[in-house]
């Protein structure tokens, strides 16, 4: 018994040293649902892979010229539909020509609104803890995205997060760092989208390395968003002229119409219609997605940022065409990749 | 350590010490400072009148003018409403009466308005009775007309939009209450035109209610009930079942319903445009089936050629071979032509090509293959005559021609369509096309051969007041052409004039420029473009001394004095040189100031030529007696310190200073001429300390004044600092301290020393290395 006593003691040292040395993260898992109508069936997937929060796309803000003022877009049609069961986060869009033309006296006019529409929409307003607010700010609006964001903060009394793009990761003194509670990272669109050359404009790792070399810590805690969507980017005339969302590569299989010129790269042959857009013959596509290997890739580029933290990893985003693209293990692996 | 003395002056006691401190602030010439917003430089020839404005594509983004003009759908609307109330009231009423009466007027006074009309007794109250409108229906008494405004009045707040941040829902019962209340009157209306406005504010009501099956529904128990004249509100009751449609799913009949909307109903144009939706190529046959003729088939070609980025030439050859007159052709064409002026037109001498292919991919790729194509189009429409307008069309394949640069081709076929041409505006718009080629067929071999003709070509053109006056783009266009030919000629100085003003050139004075336009403004006869160019806004004198100036400038910065003076004395007359400013160069700076306020007043004043000839008497005087001439050294030094970068009389060798000159990032290249979005030359700093430098080592060596020595070594310690703050971004830079070695080595008991030295912190930084 003394013997296993000592074992222990000695143990003990070596255990604490393992401790120290591989930090392990604590993820909770989550999605964001980007889409304007909540569809059935997107409950079992989630449960199944333990999701504990939504990011919950509830309507975007864009200026209107009409109105002469901000205004709320594509909202959510039936918020009574999420999940009672899961955190929700509130998430909204605004649209970084919101804040170059709102006038310094309508920002606090625009948070109450805001968060005022938030109350009448979702039936649990009381049960949220968090609201996420997504603008890709520049320097002309920062201001008065960042006093946006304080008021809202403020008028919520709620924890307020704001999406991070990777330039504002690695230059955080020129761009600023939001006044918020947590940041989101989102590790996504990081190519150049309109380059025909461009190998993946989602998920481009050697695009995206120089960016996540700072060795700083970024001055806010972060959750990180990954992607899982697809899309093909459509080329004219030597210029990338429209997205096709959800683009799946079966619809390119008619070989009358398709013709494969290279790794997830088409000519148009004939002109037809695809998703409801009329492409021209001679128009091409690159057809853009996510490989499991990628995501592998991201997680261990973005390793050091989150090593011993704890923090959300969420997926970008949550549709039936995402979820049944990959395996159940497949979607699990990159929630259990940080540990 | 010595304790400031309080006869010394604050301004040196406060500036003396700050020795790495630089002023930032940035000085400017005249144009001011502020971020500047990129956007496309191009030039339009095309008249925005061209056609005609009620055409299909007067909607579209691409022609503000006509928005402008007309208006969107929102504005259109109930334009388009009032116009046809006041046609079937046979235009008694006023239009601005009918629009009070429909839109303004409050439900209770419409009932006033029905109960006087229903009534012989009751007159019309004094606000009615102002109204012809109202008038007309009591006189008529018109009660089925009223009682429908009384209708559509309590279904406006239903579907009026309202303020986007309202989430108050619907009142779905109100309106179902209305609807059906409605629908027990209809068949009693007599007026079929009354039962039409009816069955489209119940089916509106029903649509917005989402019960799209009861928009169905009530459009086939309603419609075939009215036997109405046509009326535009049918298209505005498609438009609802169309909506309806798409809300089931029906897109291939709710598409084909907004083409014809969409071709027939200007004022629900636009939200049929947008609503047009085809998924697939069976929707796309499916919907092409549905047409009843060519030219419904041609309205879904259409639609998709007015798709941004659409290959509209292959949609209008089909919309060609249904329906050849089919008023899309002409707005698509001139669309297209649009796009490719702004690729093409002038894309040779455009002074803002770079930026614009940089930051708005402009040209496109692809552009000139698609406007030779076009351009086959447009003689294709010509040639074979079976549109509207073949002669509209001759010209659009002129004015191509003239973009992509054949203009021998577009004259051609200007001269062709003039012969056909008629119609006042397209006889305006032939007249800028030419104006446009005149100025493109301007050559730098024309130039070369004969120059005085070709300017005066130029100045016909810039006098022409029809034309070149009328249309702003000429400016710009005319300018850049010139430019173009005039550099392509050698013409540098001319070249520079016809794009920038002289002041442009200041900040980095460019010798060539300033030589070729000295003879221009020596030069005997001058053409009226030669003239206009080196006259200054009094309209009399003209730039010739400020280009001395220049040139002097420039000469006294490589420290060529005599040519400098020699120069000077180019000007007109000596007093003309205070004309460029006085200074006081032999002020001891020794603080950072370069807007001083402590230059003292009773220091001599000199103006350039006067310091240059100051200085050159000095030089021969020192050079005669070296031993004995250390104060002229060490005078000498101030002088050209204090003309440097570095020093308070800048503006005697420069005309523009920032101080975001010293930025490593722009004193990378080394060439001390530094980017500005302004100039086109850049902004070159005079940063060169070494002539001063040398100066104050003299005034060193031969000083006997332990005082001159220690105020002369002081500024040679300067100038050595500034010297490595030029180099301090380069890896082995390294600062050398020659001069604060001999402060240091020779003390001196003097109130300079004491005050200034000693009191220097980078000094007593430096004495501190050596005190363990």
């Amino acid at each position: 018994m003394a013997a296993v006593r000592q074992l222990c003691i000695c143990l003990i040292p070596l255990f604490l040293a393992h401790c120290t040395t591989k930090q392990e993260a604590e993820v909770t898992r989550a999605f964001y649902h980007w889409k304007s109508t909540i569809e059935p069936g997107l409950s079992a997937p989630m449960d199944k892979l333990g999701i504990e929060k939504v990011y919950l796309r509830v309507f975007d803000v864009d200026w209107n010229e009409t109105f002469g003022g901000p205004v709320p877009i594509g909202e959510l049609t039936n918020p009574e539909k999420s999940w009672t069961q899961k955190e929700i986060i509130p998430t909204l869009f605004i649209t970084n020509r919101t804040f170059q033309k709102i006038e310094e006296d309508g920002i606090q006019e625009l948070s109450s609104r805001v968060l005022s529409k938030l109350e009448n929409i979702l039936p649990a307003w009381e049960q949220v803890r968090e609201v996420q607010l997504d603008c890709d700010w520049t320097p002309s609006t920062r201001e008065r995205y960042f006093r946006f964001l304080e008021i809202v903060k403020k008028q919520s009394g709620r924890t307020i997060s704001a999406t991070i793009r990777l330039h504002q990761i690695r230059y955080p003194e020129q761009t600023g760092v939001p006044p918020v509670d947590r940041g989101m990272l989102m590790f996504y669109n990081m190519g150049e989208l309109e380059s025909w050359e461009e190998t993946n404009s989602i998920l481009n790792l050697d695009k995206a390395r120089p960016y996540l070399q700072n060795k700083k810590a970024y001055p806010l805690p972060l959750d990180l968003a990954l992607p899982i969507f697809s899309w093909g980017v459509v080329f004219r005339n030597d210029e990338m002229v429209k997205l096709i969302h959800k683009l799946p590569e079966q619809e390119l299989s008619d070989t009358s119409k398709f013709a494969r010129i290279g790794d997830n790269r088409y000519e148009v042959k004939k002109s037809t219609y695809l998703e409801a857009l009329y492409l021209y013959a001679g128009d091409y596509i690159r057809l853009e997605k996510i490989e499991p290997e990628n995501l592998d890739e991201a997680v261990k580029l973005n390793l050091p940022l989150f090593e011993g933290k704890a923090f959300s990893l969420s997926l970008y985003h949550l549709d039936t065409t995402f979820i049944n693209a990959m395996t159940y293990d497949q979607l699990d692996a990159i929630y259990e990749s940080f540990h | 350590m010595t304790s400031w003395t309080p006869s010394m002056n604050p301004f040196i006691k406060n500036g003396i010490c700050v020795l790495f401190i630089f002023i930032l602030s940035p000085s400017y010439i005249s144009k001011g400072c502020g971020p500047s917003y990129m956007q496309f430089q191009g030039y339009s020839f095309l008249i925005s009148s061209i056609l005609d404005p009620l055409a299909p594509a007067s909607f579209l983004p691409r022609f503000e003018s006509l928005y402008e003009t007309y208006g969107k759908q929102e504005v259109v609307q109930p334009q388009d409403n009032v116009k046809e109330w006041q046609e079937r009231f046979c235009d008694i009423p006023e239009y601005d009466d009918i629009y009070e009466l429909v839109y303004k007027t409050n439900i209770d006074l419409l009932r006033q308005l029905y109960t006087s009309a229903a009534s012989d007794q009751i007159p019309l109250s004094y606000y009615l009775s102002n109204n012809t409108f109202a008038r007309y229906l009591d006189n008529h008494k018109c009660l089925e007309t009223i009682a429908y405004l009384i209708f559509a009045k309590q279904c406006e707040p239903h579907v009026v939009p309202k303020d986007p941040w309202d989430d108050t829902p619907r009142n779905v019962n109100a309106m179902k209450r209305l609807i059906s209340a409605a629908r027990q009157d209809f068949l009693s209306i007599k007026s079929h035109y009354i039962r039409l406005r009816y069955a489209y504010q119940m089916i509106r009501l029903a649509h917005y209610t989402r019960d799209y099956e009861g928009v169905l529904e009530l459009y086939d128990y309603l419609m075939p009930k009215t036997d109405n004249e046509p009326s535009l509100i049918e298209y505005w009751i498609e438009g609802h079942r169309a909506g309806a449609l798409l809300a089931l799913k029906r897109n291939v009949e709710a598409s084909y319903l907004y083409a014809q909307i969409f071709v027939n109903c200007a004022s629900k144009r636009e939200s049929a445009f947008q609503s047009f939706y085809i998924k697939n190529d069976e929707e796309w046959e499916a919907c092409l089936r549905l047409c009843q003729s060519d030219e419904e088939r041609a309205a879904l070609y259409c639609l998709r050629a007015y798709e941004d980025q659409s290959r509209a030439v292959e949609e209008m050859r089909k919309i060609y071979e249904l329906d050849p007159q089919n008023p899309n052709l002409e707005p698509l064409v001139v669309n297209e032509i649009k796009d490719l002026e702004k690729d093409l037109l002038g894309l040779s001498f455009n002074s803002h090509r770079a930026t614009n292919q940089r930051y708005f991919n402009i040209p496109r790729p692809k552009a000139g293959d698609y406007a030779i194509e076009l351009a086959e189009f447009a003689k294709q429409m010509a040639d074979e005559r079976k549109v509207k307008r073949p002669e509209f069309w001759r010209m659009a394949q002129g004015y191509l021609e003239l973009i992509k640069g054949d203009n021998y081709a577009a004259e051609r076929n200007f001269r062709m369509a003039e012969k056909g041409i008629n119609n006042p505006v397209l006889k305006e718009q032939i007249k800028v096309f030419r104006m446009a080629l005149e100025i493109n067929s301007l050559t730098y071999l024309d130039y070369q051969e004969d120059p005085e003709r070709v300017e005066k070509t130029i100045d016909r053109i810039q006098r022409n007041k029809e034309v070149f006056a009328r249309y702003r783009y000429f400016q710009d266009f005319l300018k850049d052409k010139m430019a173009h030919m005039y550099e392509q000629s050698n013409s540098k100085g001319k070249a520079f004039l016809t794009q920038y003003e002289l002041r442009d050139l200041k900040p980095n004075p460019q010798l060539d420029i300033i030589d070729r336009l000295l003879a221009i403004t020596r030069k005997k006869n001058l053409t009226r473009v030669e003239r206009e160019m080196i006259t200054k806004e009094d309209g009399v004198t003209t730039i010739e001394n400020d280009l001395i100036d220049m040139k002097a400038s420039i000469q006294l910065a490589d420290f060529r004095l005599e040519a400098a003076l020699e120069t000077y004395k180019e000007m007109d007359s000596r007093t003309s040189w205070d004309d460029y400013g006085v200074f006081k160069p032999f002020f001891e700076n020794f603080g950072e100031c370069v807007y001083c306020r402590n230059v003292t007043d009773t220091l001599e004043d000199f103006n350039k030529g006067e310091l240059m000839e100051r200085l050159l008497s000095m030089d021969y005087r020192s050079k005669a007696d070296p031993q004995n001439s250390a104060k002229v050294f060490y005078e000498m030094g101030l002088a050209y310190y204090n003309m440097s970068y570095f020093g308070h009389a800048w503006e005697i060798i420069d005309y523009f200073r920032s101080g975001s000159s010293m930025s490593p990032y722009q004193l990378r290249d080394g060439d001390y001429i530094m980017y500005h979005p302004f100039f086109p030359f850049g902004n070159k700093e005079n940063m060169n300390c070494n002539k001063a430098l040398e100066y104050f080592d003299k005034a060193v060596q031969f000083s006997s004044d332990p005082e001159l020595t220690s105020k002369a070594a002081y500024m040679a310690a300067k100038c050595e600092r500034n010297n490595y703050l030029l180099k301090r971004y380069q890896q082995d830079a390294q600062p050398t301290y020659q001069y604060f070695e001999i402060l240091r080595q020779n003390p001196v008991d003097s109130g300079f020393y004491q005050d200034v030295v000693l009191e220097c912190k980078t000094f007593q930084a430096y004495i501190a290395r050596f005190r363990d």
